[in-house]
């Protein structure tokens, strides 16, 4: 009876989501994330240093200099210098034509605006020294046969935090709905009990955490990974997501209260994996406390090193330990505000 | 006031029309009870009268304003009571009116007065979320007001409501009427219209079916009855004659003649009756 | 008109406050402070990502390399020590050989750099060698260098301070991507929208006055959390006109699409996505060269750049009219759109 009664509150919100365009959306956002990702990783991954060149060049000088970066072509000086001022870092080669009031050697010049990080400064010369000059050494190379970027398993962490958070949300803001619309009270004067109602929302955002997570991880290009491994910590990251959806579907009663309160939780959910990246080694206790700061290293072992469960293991445990220890204290708060009747 | 000539409205914009044929006018000064049951055609009647749904098809002249192109000036001069209350619940209900006092180009009421006139001057500073349903509806009503309409659009202003502040309700309104206000009202409380309204529309399915003083259409379509109290052999009887029927007209006089009668009374029938026997709908349905 | 938008401001600052929200960007603000304060460090230093074995007679490439300092190198003494530096991911090995002076170089890589990251360490290898046996100017040619704005040498604020326009870019510029929706599908909700359409108020109020309030709040975050990290340094002028503009034009932004989606999750998910893309060109401020063309088209770009330059001036005050301009622009697309999507949920009743 219960179980029923729970699985009809599934399928209501599941039918209520799919009747409606844009609620689709909702369950869609989290894969246009993926692939948004998917494309940004590669165009990291091939920063290297931005030149402009005039197009008296001369086709070949300019073809070599594609080899070393990303190369832009204008039509003359003023044009370059207008590139080589704008925000980014971007360096000038030109022929010395006289331009700047000279006699004009014909020799190539390097246009800079002052402010280039040192790589965008000191490169251009030695590419078109290498070019043109003569071999100084021979070079050879050996690849080891690491395909992923090395910011993919940092992406890829992060992407299964978010796809997660999507499933806590979506949930918590089905209960302020309930409550707005004031089905909160009709589903009251049921015989549906507080605990059944929870454990709906729970399931159905537990679920939805998972199959995003492992849906987004696809579509981002992640694989191939232990699904298992995976698993492991997601499991963690759906139950943290529930408790955070159901903070603010307990706390807040109304659409800005539920934005407040979820801004004040999203902020440590993404802020403390950041944090842990840069954080001097002495000081990352003060991050244990979130359990994202697990799941996100958790992740990074799996993504990064094809890591085996001796290394994912005690990521897992810890960060279901805290994840639970989080829900056990939020319990008490939901149980007492969160109740279909008085 | 207001004019509506062969008006047509369909929110699917095809041809199941929730507003079918319809024209009326109502005069400055007067009010007009708009009566149905639920989704006989009623608030979206109110809602193309105040602007928030256009015209799709037919004149609508609302204060002298085309209503398809009513322009801001309109709402100056018209005031809206939603039937759902719908205030700010983080601000006060003297904070409510303050701020929507402020949204009008015309001198308007002071919103403390307001307040007072529908009984909220206590509740003034509480906040409006924390009102009971009774209460937040007044505030609606109090704001509809903040700006002196000419032409006050009330939506069920009594539901929700005691019968002591039903009565102050009636009140107001008869009393807005006395300084010529005119008022469209939209209800299926049948006492609260046979009370205050000078005519009132039945509509059903889109159409008005009747448009005439309570009176008249009591007269028309009801029947009257007569409930006779007298003694018969010293038990007291009660017996109803119908004035319509000839039988029981000449049985009414034979009664009198014969038997010690105590009480008459002429019993009308109510508009709901009479709403039942024109549209063949009940109007709670 | 104006009493109108003093009023409607006044609504939503008071509507902001009593949510709770006023308090909730005050804590944020004190967090962010104190994370930036005690748990950033002001110095990042770098993980080694060079893994240099030198065998020539003369050791030179490795004095070069000990010389330069840096803290990304590790220099190897053995082939065993080599290959096992190389074991960790993301480094690059340079093994040296050559009798007295390097000679022949075996470049080791991950697998998955590009090929022009690989011919760019190629180049400035040729150039290093060239340096250390003197072919520098000769048979290793070397290019003048002309530098437009010589003054503008940005001087690198510490790594902590240095995240301080970025924190404020995500939490005061955006300000209003979560929140002004937000009001927006309270009114939905509560019916107050009804309310409004039938006084003679109209969209541009509406419109300007949530803008208005939006922008307060914005300024109450980076006020503070100015004052907590980096006190009265930068150009105050700029910074507070950036934020104001920024985030006036993301409340705009965000109105539109708020007005479309029908309720709280739709729109929140739209909001994260939005706050995601927006934030991308974040990896330009601290990788300037990495600026494909389709991130420097983001309305955000420059506004991220015209924050930095406003708090750690070099000199370039084109970089914060640049952004000012581009907000001005979009806010000539958006407000249009923003005026027919508002117009359509204020006005348009619900059919």
């Amino acid at each position: 009876m219960m179980m029923r009664r729970i699985g009809s509150m599934i399928g209501r919100d599941l039918k209520a989501s799919t009747r409606e365009f844009l609620t689709v959306w909702v369950l869609v956002a989290p894969f246009v994330l993926a692939l948004v990702i998917r494309g940004f990783v590669p165009a990291v991954g091939g920063a290297g240093i931005n030149l402009v060149v005039t197009s008296d060049l001369g086709a070949d000088l300019t073809a070599a200099l594609r080899q070393y970066a990303n190369v832009e072509v204008v039509p003359d000086r003023a044009a370059l210098e207008r590139r080589v001022l704008l925000v980014d870092d971007v360096a000038g080669v030109v022929r010395d034509t006289g331009a700047g009031g000279g006699g004009g050697s014909g020799a190539l010049l390097v246009v800079l605006q002052g402010n280039e990080q040192e790589e965008s400064r000191e490169l251009p010369g030695l590419i078109l020294a290498t070019i043109l000059g003569e071999e100084q050494v021979q070079i050879t190379e050996r690849s080891l046969g690491r395909q992923a970027s090395p910011i993919r398993p940092y992406m890829a962490g992060m992407l299964a935090l978010s796809a997660a958070l999507f499933g806590g949300i979506i949930m918590g803001f089905a209960i302020i709905e309930d409550k707005t619309a004031g089905t909160m009270s009709a589903l009251g004067v049921s015989p549906l009990s507080s605990t059944e109602y929870i454990a709906g929302r729970a399931t159905l955002g537990m679920s939805l955490a998972v199959i995003m997570t492992f849906a987004s991880l696809y579509i981002m290009g992640a694989a191939p990974f232990d699904p298992l491994q995976v698993l492991s910590l997601t499991v963690s990251g759906a139950l943290l997501a529930v408790t955070l959806g159901f903070i603010i579907g307990s706390v807040a009663n109304n659409p800005i209260e539920a934005i407040g309160t979820f801004k004040f939780g999203f902020m440590p959910f993404w802020i403390i994996p950041v944090l842990g990246l840069v954080v001097p080694q002495a000081y990352q206790f003060t991050l244990y406390w979130m359990p994202t700061y697990w799941i996100f290293f958790g992740y990074r072992e799996i993504f990064l090193n094809q890591a085996g469960w001796g290394e994912v293991g005690p990521y897992a445990a810890t960060a279901f330990g805290v994840s639970l220890l989080f829900f056990a204290v939020s319990w008490r708060l939901l149980r007492r505000r969160l109740t279909l009747r008085g | 006031m207001i004019k509506v000539r062969d008006l047509y409205f369909s929110y699917g914009r095809d041809k199941n029309y929730a507003v079918s044929g319809v024209s009326f006018e109502v005069e400055k000064g007067e009010i007009l009870g708009f009566l149905g049951p639920n989704g006989a055609g009623k608030s979206t009647m109110q809602k193309i009268l105040t602007g928030l749904l256009p015209v799709q098809q037919g004149e609508v002249t609302v204060a002298g304003h085309d209503m398809r192109r009513p322009g801001r000036d309109l709402f100056n001069k018209i005031g809206v009571s939603f039937e759902i209350a719908n205030n700010y619940h983080k601000l006060s209900g003297l904070e409510n009116l303050a701020f929507f006092a402020s949204m009008y180009e015309v001198p308007t009421a002071d919103p403390m007065a307001l307040l007072r006139m529908v009984g909220l001057e206590d509740a003034a500073t509480r906040r409006a979320g924390a009102y009971s349903k009774g209460m937040s509806q007044r505030l609606v009503f109090a704001r509809s007001m903040l700006n002196r309409p000419t032409i006050w659009f009330l939506d069920e202003p009594t539901s929700g409501q005691d019968p002591a502040m039903t009565q102050r309700v009636k009140e107001i309104v008869l009393e807005e009427r006395e300084r010529g206000v005119t008022v469209f009202l939209t209800t299926h409380n049948m006492q609260v219209a046979e009370d205050i309204c000078d005519r009132v529309a039945f509509i059903n399915e889109g159409k008005i079916v009747d448009l005439d003083t309570p009176r008249n259409l009591k007269l028309r379509y009801g029947e009257q009855f007569v409930i006779v109290e007298y003694r018969d052999a010293g038990q007291l009887k009660k017996q109803i004659f119908s004035m319509g029927a000839d039988k029981d007209r000449a049985a009414l006089a034979a009664l009198v003649g014969e038997r010690p009668v105590e009480t008459i009374h002429s019993q009308e029938a109510t508009l709901e009756e009479v709403f039942i026997k024109v549209t063949g709908r009940a109007l709670r349905g | 008109m104006f009493r109108r938008l003093l009023s409607l401001t006044q609504r939503d600052l008071r509507l902001i406050t009593r949510n709770y929200y006023l308090a909730i960007v005050v804590i944020l603000a004190l967090l962010y402070a104190l994370v930036t304060r005690f748990l950033i460090p002001a110095d990042l230093s770098p993980q080694p990502a060079v893994v240099l074995l030198d065998s020539t007679g003369a050791q030179a490439m490795r004095q070069l390399y000990e010389r330069a300092g840096g803290g990304n190198v590790i220099v190897a003494g053995s082939a065993d020590e080599y290959d096992r530096h190389l074991e960790a991911a993301n480094r690059i090995g340079i093994k040296v050989t050559g009798s007295v002076m390097p000679e022949r170089i075996e470049v080791t890589y991950q697998g998955w750099e590009t090929e022009k990251t690989r011919r760019l360490l190629e180049a400035s290898l040729q150039g290093q060698v060239a340096a250390l046996t003197g072919a520098m100017g000769t048979a290793f040619p070397v290019f003048q260098r002309t530098v437009l704005r010589p003054g503008q040498v940005a001087e690198q604020p510490p790594f902590n301070l240095a995240l301080v326009p970025i924190f404020i870019f995500s939490e005061a510029v955006l300000m209003g991507i979560f929140l002004a929706g937000a009001l927006l599908i309270a009114e939905k909700e509560d019916r107050t929208n009804r309310a409004y359409q039938v006084t003679p108020a109209g969209t541009a109020e509406y419109l300007v006055a949530r803008s208005l309030a939006m922008g307060v709040l914005a300024l109450v975050f980076t006020v503070l959390l100015n004052l907590l990290t980096t006190g009265l340094a930068g150009n105050w002028a700029m910074i507070l006109l950036l934020v104001f503009a920024g985030a006036v034009v993301t409340t705009i932004f965000t109105l539109i699409y708020a007005a479309v989606f029908m309720n709280l999750s739709q729109f929140l998910a739209g909001s994260i996505l939005a706050i995601f893309v927006l934030s991308l060109p974040a990896g330009s401020y601290f990788m300037p060269a990495f600026s494909p063309v389709w991130m420097r088209v983001l309305p955000s770009y420059p506004i991220i750049f015209g924050l930095r330059e406003a708090y750690f001036p070099s000199g370039n005050p084109g970089l914060v009219t640049t952004a000012l301009g581009q907000l001005g622009i979009t806010a000539l697309v958006l407000v249009p759109l923003a005026m027919w999507a508002l117009g359509k949920q204020l006005r348009g009743g619900e059919a």
